[in-house]
């Protein structure tokens, strides 16, 4: 008992430690934590430091970035009522930056142009800087209230604000403080440039014109322009006026006689109707202490070609494997020369064709493509005086669906064979020469689609495992090892899995599986039959233990001296000595069992009295006697006594009483 | 009834009772499919139909159109990296969605520059209740992304050594990468935006990096757009694995498998004739044993 018990402690103890012993294989870091669970209160010292890195960005000229800063602080998870002054103060901000970006850009327009003479533009950008620059120290001061009131209602000025807090926002005004640095840089930067325009307005002014003949001509034609520059009311002869339309250089001219210049212009490839040219002089060299630039008044030139007009068609859905047809018209003010047009896939070249009037073509989408949507473009190259054109489709890229309807037997018998049969189709139709594999467990068979789609394998279930060696397995026949399979459970699920590799579809396998009950009646009848046995030897067992505790029926249950079990009548021997026997027979089966020795037919009743031990002496003396009774009775010469029928039933009364309860 | 009966009843029945909890009980454990609480993907893997795969051995040999999630919590060997690669090198689009595990360990082999940082991604004012949930609002224009406003992460990393046409999604400005976990940003942290999402291409497929594996989890899906993303996935895959082979497993999987590989032993012929010898064995035991004790009696 003992050892039980240690043992069973043992395993108690063990299934409660082991458990945590894989913990130490774990990664280190939490992998995450529920979000039903998590708390969390906004950082107040997080959304300060921000701001100092947003007013650092725009220190640094990066107006652009700090702005961009800004608008990521729309994302911040904080209260409705903070964020509704972080939106306004986001603001303020939003509109200096921006103001100062606009300064910026203007003085630094305003350097160039005054680098080049050009000083005919500069007074409207220096007006605009002047207003820039209220604007900024207008803003600067409504970034310090706005300050104020955000850092009240994050509770800086409170006395339970935090070290962290406070010293972030020390931060923030350190940081504005470096602000009005940049605006008064800029400021001083304004006044610099405002002192050179004042120089560069002493010197001579300069005058350009332009006409170009003609005014209209095809793309790619050669058209003339000619103008004159002067200074101050005197040709100036040698200076290069440059063409320009879009601020794009067409050509260039030199002054000759007069201040008069002519140039040939090609019209460039654009096909745009309106083109605006003009003639700019820019001093150089030396010239740009003596003159000022000029820029001629626009001229508009009339560009002429001829329209391409494409109509395509391409499919709304294309799949990998299977060509796709893109149809279609190409025109050109009804001129159907040869034109060469490409097709791309998200920009990437699938074909080049050339085409002319009504086209078809077939492409096969590439390999590399994934599933998913694309846009396929049909680009009509412009060739001369033909303008280009191009058609644009959205595109789905996907893989042919394929379908697999199979017959299988939900309940299938074991061993025996199992018929899969099925068919193969798409929605364009039955899909033939598909590489259909059939498996079950480690079994498989092969098969192939026919024409109308269909297919069909079987499948064998064995009894045992192929590889079982004929010498110890009787049921062994030879078997194919691909196709066939053993299960000897008596009943179960299993799982056949069915797969298609379709030339429709490359590259992609179809899977589709099937659940079917299996029953094994050999293994199911062994289990049974084993199962009756253990139940019949179980209830066999317990009808003799019935009876033999029947036997051993407590005496004071029964009522002397009926109860006592009836002489048995044995042949041969009758009247007293019957009797007496049949009282011994019956205290016999007491004694057997509470001795645990059972009397064998080649042993005598004195054997049997010296093998027998009785618990209780008294009882074992009664017992010597009636043995001693008995034998008499059996093998004396003289017929017993009268009265010995009655001493031996009450010689058996005392050995049930005794070794049933005891004396009272 | 005796003590020493009381104890073996006790004990046979606690047994089976223990069997038929780890046999019956759904599994706790983090990113399995058969997990239904809150750090399963019990949901993402019965809304998607993803099909898992309990060994890389299983990969299918053609997977063009074919997307593998990996969520790479044990190491790999040397032939699962052989066959992650040729998963990729034959067109199949691999994703590897770790934080702190060994996603590394396949970049490496991959030849890819990319890495995981291993180091905690916080993000105090753009975040989802606390700065553990960073909230990812910086998109590439990409099927992935499509229709995806804010993803939501869960004690995430980042990515290092990327290119920005390689980055699908950043974190927000103000996140930053807490190396020495005190919470607060420290001025040689690296500061955000970083890249968390990242596609990479690799002969005729592709590698993406998700730098957390929880936005997939049952109690992350449904936050914000994160279902969305995971349906961008679904939606250009034309199969959906996830590998469950190289996850982190508990006692109650661990017990469960034992359990389950007897079941297939028993399902043989040997291990059904040692079955049937044990129950004759076991019911003759008290027949045995009685006739033992009559014959020391005797």
């Amino acid at each position: 008992m003992k050892k039980l018990i240690i043992t069973l402690s043992i395993i108690a103890m063990l299934g409660v430690i082991y458990p945590g012993l894989p913990i130490s294989a774990q990664p280190v870091r939490v992998p995450h934590e529920n979000p039903e669970n998590a708390t969390g209160l906004p950082d107040k010292v997080g959304l300060l430091l921000s701001y100092i890195r947003v007013i650092n960005l725009a220190g640094n000229s990066r107006q652009q970035d700090a702005r961009d800063l800004l608008n990521e602080l729309k994302h911040a998870d904080v209260p409705d009522d903070v964020q509704l002054i972080i939106n306004q103060y986001n603001e303020v901000w939003q509109s200096l930056f921006s103001t100062l970006g606009n300064l910026e850009a203007l003085l630094d327009e305003a350097s160039g142009l005054l680098a080049n003479n050009q000083i005919y533009e500069l007074r409207q950008k220096f007006n605009s800087a002047d207003n820039d620059i209220k604007k900024v120290y207008t803003l600067l001061n409504s970034i310090d209230t706005a300050t104020n009131s955000l850092c009240n209602k994050l509770g800086v000025f409170s006395a339970s604000a935090t070290s962290q807090l406070n010293q972030a926002h020390k931060s923030l005004e350190e940081s504005q403080v470096r602000l009005d640095d940049l605006v008064n840089m800029l400021e001083g930067l304004h006044q610099k440039l405002s002192e050179q325009y004042i120089q560069k307005e002493q010197l001579i002014s300069t005058e350009v014109s332009l006409s170009i003949d003609p005014e209209s001509a095809y793309v790619g034609d050669i058209v003339t322009a000619s103008g004159k520059l002067i200074g101050d009311g005197s040709s100036l002869i040698g200076k290069t006026v440059s063409l320009t339309a879009d601020n794009y250089t067409l050509a260039t001219a030199i002054t000759k006689l007069n201040g008069l210049y002519t140039a040939a212009i090609e019209l460039p490839y654009k096909y745009d109707e309106n083109m605006t040219v003009n003639a700019v002089y820019s001093p150089a060299s030396n010239d740009v202490d003596s003159y000022l630039a000029c820029i001629s008044p626009p001229v508009a030139v009339t560009t002429e070609y001829y329209q391409t007009v494409l109509e395509a068609s391409v499919p709304l859905k294309i799949y990998r494997g299977l060509p796709f047809t893109v149809s279609g018209e190409v025109t050109s003010d009804n001129d159907n020369i040869p034109r060469s047009a490409k097709v791309l896939l998200d920009n990437t070249l699938l074909t080049t064709e050339t085409i002319s009037g009504r086209f078809s073509f077939e492409i096969m989408p590439p390999d590399e493509f994934l599933p998913g949507q694309g846009k396929l473009a049909i680009d009509v190259s412009p060739q001369g005086r033909y303008a280009g054109a191009s058609a644009h489709s959205s595109i789905s890229v996907s893989l042919l669906p394929i379908n697999i309807d199979t017959r299988i037997p939900s309940v299938i018998l074991t061993p025996g064979d199992i018929e899969i049969s099925g068919i193969i189709y798409s929605e364009l139709g039955p899909v033939m020469d598909a590489e259909v594999n059939l498996k079950l467990d480690d079994a498989s068979v092969a098969a192939t689609s026919r024409s109308d789609g269909g297919f069909q394998g079987t499948i064998k279930s064995c009894l045992l495992p192929d590889d079982a060696p004929p010498t110890t397995n009787p049921f062994y026949v030879s078997s194919t090892p691909t196709d066939s399979t053993y299960d000897f459970s008596p009943i179960g699920i299993r799982e056949i899995t069915i797969t298609a590799d379709t030339p429709q579809s490359p590259g992609f396998i179809l899977e589709v599986k099937r659940q079917i009950i299996t029953i094994n009646p050999l293994s199911l009848g062994l289990i049974l039959a084993i199962l009756a046995a253990l139940w019949l030897f179980v209830r066999r067992r317990s009808r003799t233990l019935t009876h033999a505790e029947a036997a051993m029926t407590p005496a004071e249950n029964t009522v002397l001296p009926k109860d006592i079990p009836m002489p048995v009548k044995i042949p041969g021997l009758t009247g007293i000595g019957g009797q007496v026997l049949s009282t011994y027979r019956s205290v016999l089966a007491v004694v057997e069992k509470f001795s645990g020795v059972i009397m064998s037919p080649d042993t005598t009743l004195r054997e049997f009295l010296t093998t027998a031990s009785l618990p209780s002496p008294i009882a074992a003396a009664h017992f010597a006697e009636l043995t001693d009774i008995t034998e008499n009775a059996l093998y004396s010469a003289r017929s017993p006594k009268k009265d010995t029928a009655a001493r031996a039933e009450k010689l058996a009364f005392n050995i049930n009483e005794e070794l049933g309860y005891g004396t009272p | 009834m005796g003590l020493r009966k009381f104890l073996i009843i006790i004990a046979v029945t606690l047994i089976i009772a223990l069997i038929l909890a780890v046999w019956f009980f759904p599994s706790n454990d983090d990113f399995r499919v058969d997990n239904p609480f809150w750090n399963g993907l019990d949901k993402v893997q019965t809304k998607y139909d993803i099909k898992t795969l309990d060994s890389l051995s299983d990969l299918t040999p053609s997977p063009y159109g074919t997307t593998l999630l990996v969520i790479p919590y044990l190491s790999f060997t040397s032939t699962e990296l052989w066959q992650l690669n040729r998963f990729v090198s034959r067109g199949g689009r691999l994703i590897i969605a770790d934080d702190y595990g060994y996603g590394n360990q396949i970049l490496t082999y991959m030849g890819l520059q990319v890495r995981f940082s291993g180091e905690v991604l916080l993000d105090p004012l753009v975040n989802y209740v606390n700065k553990n949930f960073p909230k990812i609002h910086q998109f590439r224009p990409d099927p992935l992304t499509a229709n995806t406003d804010n993803l939501v992460l869960n004690h995430a990393t980042s990515l290092n050594n990327i290119t920005a046409d390689m980055a699908l999604a950043l974190s927000s400005p103000f996140s930053f990468l807490d190396y020495n976990g005190n919470g607060a940003r420290e001025a040689e942290e690296p500061a955000g935006p970083l890249p968390v999402i990242s596609r990479h291409k690799l002969n005729q497929g592709q590698v993406i990096l998700v730098s957390d594996p929880s936005l997939l989890i049952n109690s992350m899906n449904t936050i914000e757009d994160n279902d969305t993303f995971i349906n961008n996935i679904a939606n250009t895959s034309s199969s959906f694995y996830i590998d469950q082979s190289h996850l982190a497993f508990s006692e109650l999987y661990h017990t469960r498998s034992w359990l389950q590989q007897a079941r297939r032993l028993l399902s043989t012929p040997a291990g059904t004739a040692v079955l049937v010898l044990a129950v004759i064995i076991l019911a003759l035991i008290p027949i045995w044993l009685n006739k033992g004790e009559n014959d020391i009696d005797t």
